[in-house]
């Protein structure tokens, strides 16, 4: 692991390296500010960009906006109670109130610091655990695989989102998107409707876009219609004393930090989750627990520092097994895929100054979040929050349009694009989880060819696949999270029926 | 009674998943056989999906938000990536994003046409010159 790291030092250090880190950064934190935009949206845009680039300065700039959108979610959640992303939403819980008494300045300082904690904390668990966790995958063969990929499916489907039924079905949907096409071993065409265009198969990029970023913008024109389009945001005040009277969050830092690591390493569980685990523990533990939701500054802090413990340690079973934790790191793990970079043992063997490098990107972004963030950004979301919700759509919608139309040069995909935006919109609006389907189409190559290829070896015997014991420890784990949601329905009717 | 969105949603489910099993007649058995087993639980999981609709009441809240502008949004960006090829990336994108910001209620002329440009312009600086991509060039620019 040491050789690995200090080869990859030199690598991370050039300039083209540097630039792509604080481009990133600046990137996400901006994406992250934006109400509807996300860390997923952005790095789905950047990938087709990354085409040319040497894969370092890709991943560099991924781990950045990956790290300030986490960070930037903030800003919204404490000045306006909107959540940047989806994990920002327990901030706004003791943030907003903190802002409306005159602290805005402070909460967003708490957050920064919080946020940098909370990521530093997460590379250097990535670093630290990923490698040993690599010499577990050495036992794994193609059953395994297949059965970890359901494993990781199924958590996913069924702890995002309040209805697994629907979680499943939409990993379900992003498995079959991941059939279209020529199939690899019998040649046969699979849902191409004798359009050539398909038989390629869906380029992953296509999908994600449509998917992940029209939605947002539709809800983005939507909202428009409710406030004034033209209107002004709040100017945030500059602030001082970033460091001031940190030594009080040391306790709250450690224990948020730990959940967010153990929650980022679990697949599907997402910063959201840790976020709240984050502030319902500090909440628990503190001695004056009536004041928080009314502005507490430690729940600010746990919160964030939760919410991005969560980011590199996520990257953990994406990096080791190739089963990403969460939709983000699904396409980080695109990027990586599409740079030639294939996640497990060979990866650390093959790559080691790329996947080590990406390591070290993703500690030195985390860091990053104090200058940028601290220092620099609240003078410009002065700005950017101004931007009105009727001129941000279109201006991201042309974006994905040039983003995904680069990816092949290919008007076709950009048809594509739009069609899977709108049913991402619908599946939005039925409360479909959309990262299960990110999730399918990134797995569904991995899942056939690892069932296929152990159903060759073992000759036609499906016994052979639940035979070894790591697949059936596998399955139970898979019984396991099917049935939490029976359980926790079991347990609710229980609590119910004496009242 | 009306039917419950989700139990709509599953019926849609069915549809696609008859669909696909009808589009697998003629492919080998092999190349057949994940796409079934995923159709497979896809109809179990709609019918699972159906019943629980049928339990529940219609919601009342309406599908969309805003259904005026989400329609001028869908609209305009369908003309707009139909535009993009034969007028070329730049002057479609351009008259996109100022046309959809009026049309969602930003009057303010001379600040969307400013936006227009610094926005088609940025992306030029990055695709086009940083990064040598080659956009749709439209009947104008074409050579």
């Amino acid at each position: 692991m040491w050789d690995g790291l200090l080869h990859a030092i030199p690598g991370v250090f050039a300039w083209q390296n540097v630039l792509a880190m604080v481009v990133g950064t600046i990137g996400g934190i901006v994406i992250g500010a934006l109400p509807g935009l996300s860390a997923t949206m952005g790095i789905a845009v950047l990938i087709p960009l990354t085409f040319g680039m040497e894969p370092l300065v890709a991943l560099g700039m991924m781990a950045g906006i990956y790290n300030g959108a986490m960070y930037g979610g903030a800003i919204p959640a404490v000045l306006l109670r909107i959540p940047g992303t989806p994990a920002a939403v327990a901030t706004t819980i003791d943030g907003y109130p903190m802002a409306q008494r005159g602290d805005a300045a402070r909460a967003l300082q708490i957050s920064c610091l919080s946020s940098t904690v909370g990521g530093m904390a997460s590379a250097i668990a990535l670093i630290a655990l990923a490698p040993p966790l690599v010499q577990v995958t050495l036992l794994f063969g193609p059953a395994e695989y297949f059965w970890v990929a359901v494993f990781g499916l199924c958590s996913v489907s069924v702890l995002l989102g309040k209805d697994p039924v629907k979680g499943l079905l939409a990993a379900c949907f992003g498995l079959l998107l991941g059939t279209v096409g020529i199939d690899g071993v019998s040649g046969h065409e699979r849902f191409t409707f004798d359009d050539m265009n398909l038989a390629g198969g869906l380029h992953v990029v296509v999908v994600l876009t449509g998917l992940y970023a029209l939605p947002p913008i539709f809800m983005l024109a939507e909202e428009a219609a409710r406030r004034n389009a033209s209107e002004g945001m709040a100017v945030l005040r500059a602030s001082v004393g970033l460091f001031h009277g940190w030594t009080k969050f040391i306790k709250t830092w450690i224990r948020s930090s730990l959940i967010g690591i153990v929650i980022g390493i679990l697949p599907g569980a997402g910063g959201s989750l840790a976020a709240f685990l984050s502030y319902n523990e500090e909440k628990r533990a503190s001695k004056d627990p009536e004041s928080f939701g009314k502005g507490n500054e430690n729940g600010v802090a746990a919160a964030e520092c939760g919410n991005n413990a969560d980011n590199a340690a996520a990257l953990i079973p994406a990096l080791t097994l190739g089963i990403p934790g969460s939709a983000v790191t699904a396409i980080i793990l695109g990027g990586l895929l599409i740079h030639g970079l294939q996640p497990g043992p060979a990866l650390f063997r093959d790559h080691g100054d790329v996947v080590y490098g990406f390591m070290i990107q993703m500690l030195i972004t985390s860091v990053l979040i104090i200058f940028f963030g601290g220092v620099v950004a609240s003078r410009l979301f002065a700005n950017v929050l101004r931007i009105p919700s009727a001129l941000l759509a279109p201006c991201v919608l042309g974006l994905c349009v040039v983003g995904v139309y680069s990816v092949q040069d290919s008007m076709f995909d950009v048809y594509l694009m739009f069609g899977f935006g709108l049913i991402g919109y619908c599946m939005d609006r039925l409360r479909f989880p959309l990262a299960p389907v990110v999730l399918g189409v990134v797995l569904g190559g991995m899942a056939e060819s690892n069932l296929r290829l152990a159903l060759i070896i073992a000759q036609g015997d499906h016994i052979q696949l639940v035979s070894s014991v790591v697949s059936q420890i596998v399955i139970a784990m898979i019984v396991v999270v099917l049935a939490v949601p029976l359980i926790r329905g079991w347990l609710a009717r229980k609590v119910r029926l004496p009242q | 009674m009306a039917l419950h969105r989700d139990s709509i949603a599953a019926l849609f489910i069915l549809l696609l998943v008859a669909g696909g099993w009808y589009d697998l007649q003629g492919v080998a058995t092999e190349a057949a056989m994940f796409p079934r087993l995923i159709l497979g639980a896809m109809g179990i999981l709609a019918v699972v999906m159906f019943a629980g609709g049928l339990r529940r009441a219609a919601p009342e809240n309406s599908f969309v938000e805003h259904a005026r502008n989400l329609a001028i949004t869908v609209g305009l960006t369908a003309l707009y990536i139909l535009a993009v090829e034969p007028a070329g990336y730049f002057p479609a994108t351009f008259v996109f994003v100022a046309v959809l910001a009026y049309a969602l209620g930003l009057r303010r002329p001379l600040l969307v046409l400013a936006a227009s440009a610094v926005f088609t312009g940025a992306v030029w600086l990055v695709f086009v010159a940083a990064f040598s991509r080659r956009l749709p060039p439209g009947f104008l620019f074409d050579n």
